[in-house]
């Protein structure tokens, strides 16, 4: 590992330190979470209200030094709230793009399903391209750029589930779920959320943020490892119960992820404990049973279950 | 387990269908052609029915139909049994079945139904050709019947794991076919086939019949001597002798038939010679008819056959299937004690006709009978005579005298009938001899072709009995020297007996020795031959220890080859050096890792049950990750080092 | 007596598989001495095919029909092999079934791992007369796993009994088969009623407060805006008197704690009334609302979500009385 690597990963686990500190006994969430932004994937968070998902969003974007937006979605939110409009200056005598809240550089979307199905694709669409084309003008979106998008597990009245294809554009799905009894404990006893992150401090640039994604390509990925990444991609795709498998995107992105874990534990190679780490979050929204049209997240770790490590 | 009333699909049926076409083919050319066509195009119909189709017909029609070509068969053969109707019985069931086969169960009963019609398609013929088509058919069947049974197969691996599954059964199918106990005759007795052949005639002959056979160049019989071969000019085969002569033909004494047929075998004339014996080995092709071709003159003739009268070799039976045998001949003969009744016989001719030849042998009556002989074949030599395959037509009634007298072109019948009359016109006792005269050294063997027909005459001596004359040889002498294609003009020779275009022959002739070797070998495999065989092998009889011991010792070795093999293909595939190192590690541990478990969840388990152990199973699991995932394969043996020095759970 | 003596082999058959083919946790690989074979119908068929080549041959004296015969017997031995090395040296091993109600088919995930580089094919699982499942083929250096139905009758764990796999690949000649019982349990709920009366309304708090489970969202409170708000949640009031934009804050019933208790039923049987808690447990899961569940001495505090869902009905499962 390079100094320069090494220099990247210990600001990394400072940042990570500093979330632990204000998210209380969810280390391994918060770690996928990280391998998520270093995996240049999106993050999708599926729990009630008042777990945390907003502070972490905000946590995040504070320790990684990057410039944070929050939209709540809702049914009247149009695509043109969210990207921004084209305005008429009478001035300048034309047309002067007023960029929306999604030009930032984590953007949080909260309850994404609860917006139409036409202002979901316009964010999907955003995340997928990295850029807002209004009237014919592309508008590059800053880099870094990630989403955190939350949405209620149970689909209610009023809301919109998010067809399989836009689930596939996110790169993990996590659930950050009640704090244990200990955290809790803590939590109800110690300093206010509000204060602790207004405390944080940026551990790196999103310069840095950006060479730490670069450099988790230069992790070995051995044969043994891509046999075992293949064999458990088809095994979503033969089995019966899920009505369709995982995408060759979901697979390239289980790559990329298994490499930015094995480089958060400090390793120059991936292992299969890395695959194991994180199939879960990135094949769990995307099983749907074939008989609900749900998805269960027990069925990734099944699998991995029953899925013989080569 | 496959279930075997799932329906079919089209595909299966196409499959069938042109499996079945395959098999049926060697059948469908050996029925008469209107029956062919029938059922050729029944089959194209069935093939070409949608399983949609082919569930709607009722299975009533299947047995009308049934009948209907039932009735066909009738037609074509009389009969419903036996050789030629119980194959087309068999064919045409098999064409029926394709139309009612709608299940799996009814495409495993038909794929039974090819395999046989396969089988019995060696009652046409044994040639190589039909035994190659017979094991393609064979590939073609398996391959059908895997696709019946997997169709997830793709047609190449099927095709090729078909092939592979034919050539594992030869060697088994070898070893059965030399030591599987041969019976001596029929399990129980067979109508004989009615098939018409070429070739020489025991019945009569006519001026022309052996002409006719010139044109043919398929071979007779192969001949492989013991001991060095004789002067191609001194081999005569004998074949039938004829008697008695109505102006126009030529006729045997006794009929083949009974009653006559066992006075043929009485008062035997006595054979003396000298030189010595010339042992060989006839593989006759079969030309349906109960003689059997022998050098002039057999004195060891082999089992089951006889020595008739007029010295003809019979055999009990027409020879229907390729046969072989084994005989000793002098070259130089003479005959004794030879019947009154025989020698009266072979004076006798026509009341009248013929009044020329007649006048010219009466010149020749104050000679002594041998001067009369060589009168008679002076008499051919200088008056003219040509030697030709293609004579003027005779059709006058004195055929002899226009021969003799006017057209004086002639083939061996002409001459050898010519010269018998003239000789009994001239009182010396005379027949006709007919068989094959020389045959082409092939290798170690000897070809004589129907091409080598001939004809030839003999007299009676009151010093040396029946002598051979042959009046062709004082005509065309290169015929008997040197062969018919000296003799002849070429264009009217066959192909195989001609002198040029040499290299194709050649390598005809080089296919034949192969040829030769099956018919021995393959073919004419029978109950002498395997005997000879085993007793090589030192096996005396079928019931001694040395058989059983190599029948059982010999399949043993073939199924345990083949088992062990097939163990050997299907081995697991090999593991790489750290996965081995890391079983060694469950083996010492005694703990089985699970396959979905990770090494290092592994490692934590391991470590939970022996805590002594779990920094050094740390260390281990460190350097099997590098080893396997880091590919630094410098630390391998410091992986196996470690799980060497690890202490073995006692056993308790 | 033929009952008795029926009954008798059957118990020794049943003695002889169990000493056989003891179950086993993990890998079960099948080994020689547990794999049987015999002819199936078909190849008794081909067989008597032969059988006829012979006698025909012998009688007509057919040297080449001989050879066909015995073809016929190389080629069956040939297939004979490839049929017992078809299955010889699988591995099978149970994965875990996903828990169903009782009366529906339980689903065992079996594994069939192939270790060689040959593909095995046609591979056929049942349980006793149950309906087969196949995997047609097993590639080389593959897994494939097969669903085992088991119809499911009460509640509790229900392990996967022994199974036959067979196989008649590759020409159907020949059967080829084993026994296996690997370890593996399902755990069956209980059969949800059908039907079952209204979720109770509310339920008892620690206070022994009621609430009302209303239809629509109710008032809880006011954040500040963001972009996206809807307009008409904003609360003028409020906002005119802070500095800020605030907007209204509306709560859903689902936090509110409904609690489904067994000793609160009394009417019914035991089954029927864990039947009615496992209807209501999927209820108010569906609705999306947090309850719990008291079942005698045993409490699981309200909670909401899939791992709750499965952890109230593997308590209602489980329970002994």
């Amino acid at each position: 590992m390079s100094p320069q690597s090494r220099e990247l990963l210990q600001r990394l686990h400072a940042a990570e330190q500093q979330l632990n500190g204000i998210i209380l006994g969810k280390a391994p969430t918060l770690r996928l979470a990280l391998v998520c932004l270093l995996a240049q994937g999106h993050l999708l968070i599926e729990d009630v209200p008042g777990v945390g998902k907003t502070t972490l969003a905000h946590a995040l974007a504070t320790v990684l030094g990057l410039k944070f937006a929050r939209v709540q979605f809702t049914s009247d939110l149009l695509p043109a709230d969210l990207l921004g409009v084209s305005v008429y200056e009478r001035q300048t005598e034309q047309f002067r793009f007023h960029p929306g809240p999604i030009f930032t550089q984590l953007l949080l979307a909260d309850e994404i399903n609860r917006a139409t199905p036409k202002t979901q694709s316009a964010l999907l669409e955003a995340m997928a391209e990295q850029q807002v084309t209004i009237d014919g003008q592309s508008n590059p979106l800053p880099k870094p750029f990630f989403v955190i998008a939350t949405q209620n597990p149970q689909n209610q009245i009023g809301t919109f589930a998010l067809p399989e294809s836009q689930l596939d554009r996110f790169l993990l799905r996590l659930e950050l779920g009640y704090p244990d009894a200990r955290a809790e404990r803590a939590l109800l006893t110690g300093q206010s959320r509000r204060d602790l992150l207004a405390g944080l401090q940026p551990a790196l640039t999103p310069a840095q943020l950006l060479a730490a994604q670069r450099t988790i390509e230069d992790i070995k990925l051995a044969e043994p490892v891509l046999d075992y990444i293949q064999a458990l991609i088809a095994a979503t795709r033969e089995d019966q119960r899920f009505s369709c498998g995982l995408s060759p995107r979901a697979a390239l992105g289980l790559v990329q992820a298994c490499k930015a874990a094995a480089w958060l534990a400090n390793r120059s190679m991936v292992i299969p404990e890395d695959v194991q780490q994180v199939f879960p979050a990135l094949a769990g929204h995307r099983l749907l049973l074939r008989q609900s049209g749900r998805a269960d997240p027990h069925c990734a770790l099944q699998l991995l279950r029953v899925v013989a490590i080569p | 387990m496959v279930k075997a009333h799932t329906l079919l699909a089209l595909q299966h049926q196409q499959w069938l269908s042109i499996t079945l076409a395959i098999c049926s083919l060697p059948h469908l050319v050996q029925q008469p052609p209107w029956l062919a066509a029938c059922l050729a195009l029944v089959l194209l119909v069935f093939s070409s029915l949608s399983p949609d189709w082919r569930s709607r017909i009722p299975r009533w029609s299947t047995w009308l139909l049934a009948g209907v070509v039932a009735t066909l068969v009738w037609q074509a053969h009389n009969t419903l049994v036996g050789r030629e109707g119980g194959v087309a019985v068999l064919l045409a069931l098999a064409i029926v079945k394709l139309l009612e086969t709608r299940t799996r169960r009814d495409a495993r009963a038909l794929l039974l139904l090819m395999f046989l019609l396969t089988g019995v398609a060696f009652l046409h013929g044994q040639e190589p050709w039909q035994a190659a088509y017979a094991l393609l058919a064979s590939v073609a069947i398996i391959a059908c019947a895997q696709h019946i049974e997997n169709q997830i197969l793709p047609l190449g691996n099927n095709l090729k794991a078909s092939g592979r599954i034919l050539l594992e059964g030869i060697p088994i199918a070898i070893l059965l076919f030399v030591l599987f106990p041969r019976l001596p005759s029929p399990l129980w007795a067979v109508p004989d086939s009615q098939q018409a052949r070429t070739g020489l005639s025991g019945e009569a002959m006519t001026p022309g019949n052996i002409a006719n056979l010139i044109q043919d160049d398929s071979i007779a019989f192969r001949v492989s001597f013991q001991g060095p071969a004789p002067d191609s000019a001194a081999l005569y085969w004998r074949g039938p002798v004829f008697d008695d002569f109505d102006g126009e033909q030529w006729k045997p004494a006794y009929a083949e038939t009974a009653p006559q047929a066992a006075i043929r075998f009485t008062q035997v004339p006595q054979i003396s010679g000298e030189g010595p014996g010339i042992q060989y080995t006839i593989t006759l092709e079969p030309n349906q008819q109960p003689w059997l071709l022998a050098l002039d003159m057999p004195v060891q003739i082999p089992a089951g056959t006889a020595l008739s009268n007029r010295l003809q070799l019979i055999n009990p039976s027409p020879i229907t299937e390729r046969k072989r045998y084994t005989a000793t001949s002098l070259l130089r003969w003479q005959t004794r004690h030879d019947t009154d009744e025989q020698i009266m016989r072979s004076l006798t001719l026509p009341v009248a006709g013929n009044p020329q030849a007649r006048a010219l042998a009466s010149r020749w009556a104050s000679l002594p009978p041998a001067a009369r002989v060589q009168a008679g074949l002076q008499w051919l030599q200088t008056q003219g005579y040509r030697y030709t395959l293609s004579p003027p037509l005779l059709q006058s009634r004195d055929r002899v005298d226009e021969f003799l007298f006017q057209s004086k072109l002639g083939f061996c019948e002409h001459y050898a009938s010519a010269f018998a009359f003239l000789m009994r016109a001239a009182q010396v006792p005379a027949r006709v001899v007919t068989g094959y005269q020389g045959g082409k050294a092939n290798g170690d063997y000897w070809i004589v072709r129907q091409a080598e027909a001939h004809a030839w005459v003999e007299v009676w001596l009151a010093e040396q009995g029946w002598q051979r004359v042959d009046p062709t040889f004082v005509v065309a002498p290169s015929r008997i020297n040197e062969g018919l294609a000296n003799a002849v003009n070429t264009a009217e020779l066959p192909f195989m007996l001609r002198n040029d275009n040499a290299w194709l022959r050649l390598a005809r002739l080089r296919l034949d020795v192969l040829v030769n070797h099956w018919n021995q070998w393959v073919v004419g495999f029978d109950q002498q031959k395997q005997q000879d065989l085993l007793k090589k092998l030192g096996i005396e009889d079928f019931l001694s220890l040395s058989f059983l011991a190599w029948l059982f010792g010999g399949l043993l070795l073939t199924l345990g080859g083949f088992a062990g093999w097939l163990l050997y293909k299907h081995r697991p595939a090999r593991l790489d050096a750290p996965s081995r190192a890391l079983r060694q590690l469950e083996r010492k541990l005694q703990l089985p890792r699970e396959p979905s478990e990770t090494v290092s969840d592994y490692l934590a388990r391991a470590s939970s049950q022996r805590p002594s152990l779990a920094r050094r199973l740390q260390q281990i699991g460190a350097l099997y990750l590098a080893c396997r995932y880091a590919e630094q394969a410098e630390k391998l043996g410091a992986l196996r080092r470690a799980i060497a020095a690890l202490p073995a759970r006692s056993r308790r | 007596m033929w009952a008795n003596l029926k009954a008798a082999l059957l118990a020794y058959w049943q003695r002889f598989l169990s000493r056989q083919h003891p179950a086993q946790a993990g890998r079960l690989i099948i080994r020689h001495q547990r794999l049987y074979i015999l002819p199936s119908v078909y190849g008794v068929g081909y067989g008597l095919v032969a059988l006829t080549m012979l006698v025909g041959a012998l009688n007509y004296q057919l040297s080449l029909g001989f050879f066909f015969c015995f073809l016929l017997l190389g080629i069956a031995h040939a297939i004979l092999l490839r049929s017992y090395a078809n299955l010889l040296g699988m591995a099978i091993s149970a994965g875990e079934a996903q828990a169903v109600f009782a009366g529906e088919d339980a689903l065992f995930p079996i594994l069939l791992h192939n270790d060689k580089t040959q593909p095995r094919l046609g591979i056929t699982l049942q349980l006793g007369q149950g309906e087969p499942v196949q995997c047609e083929l097993l590639a080389g250096q593959s897994h494939q796993q097969l669903l085992l139905p088991l119809a499911t009758h009460q509640r509790g764990w229900l392990s996967l009994p022994r199974f036959t796999i067979a196989s008649s690949a590759p020409l159907g000649l020949f059967r080829c088969w084993t026994y296996a019982e690997v370890a593996s349990q399902v755990l069956v709920y209980p059969q949800p009623e059908e039907n079952p009366p209204p979720l109770p309304v509310g339920g008892q708090q620690g206070d022994g407060q009621q609430l009302v489970a209303a239809g629509q969202d109710d008032f809880a409170g006011l954040r500040s805006f963001q972009r996206g708000d809807a307009l008409h949640d904003i609360a003028w009031k409020q906002s005119a008197r802070s500095n800020e934009l605030l907007i209204r804050q509306y709560q859903s019933p689902q936090s509110e704690q409904l609690w489904l208790s067994l000793s609160a039923l009394t009417q019914l049987p035991l089954e029927g009334r864990l039947s009615r808690l496992c209807a209501w447990a999927m209820q108010a899961h569906a609705a999306g609302r947090s309850y719990g569940l008291e079942l005698g001495s045993q409490q699981i505090p309200p909670g909401h979500g899939h791992a709750h869902l499965h952890q109230c009905l593997r308590a209602l499962a489980e329970y002994a009385g």
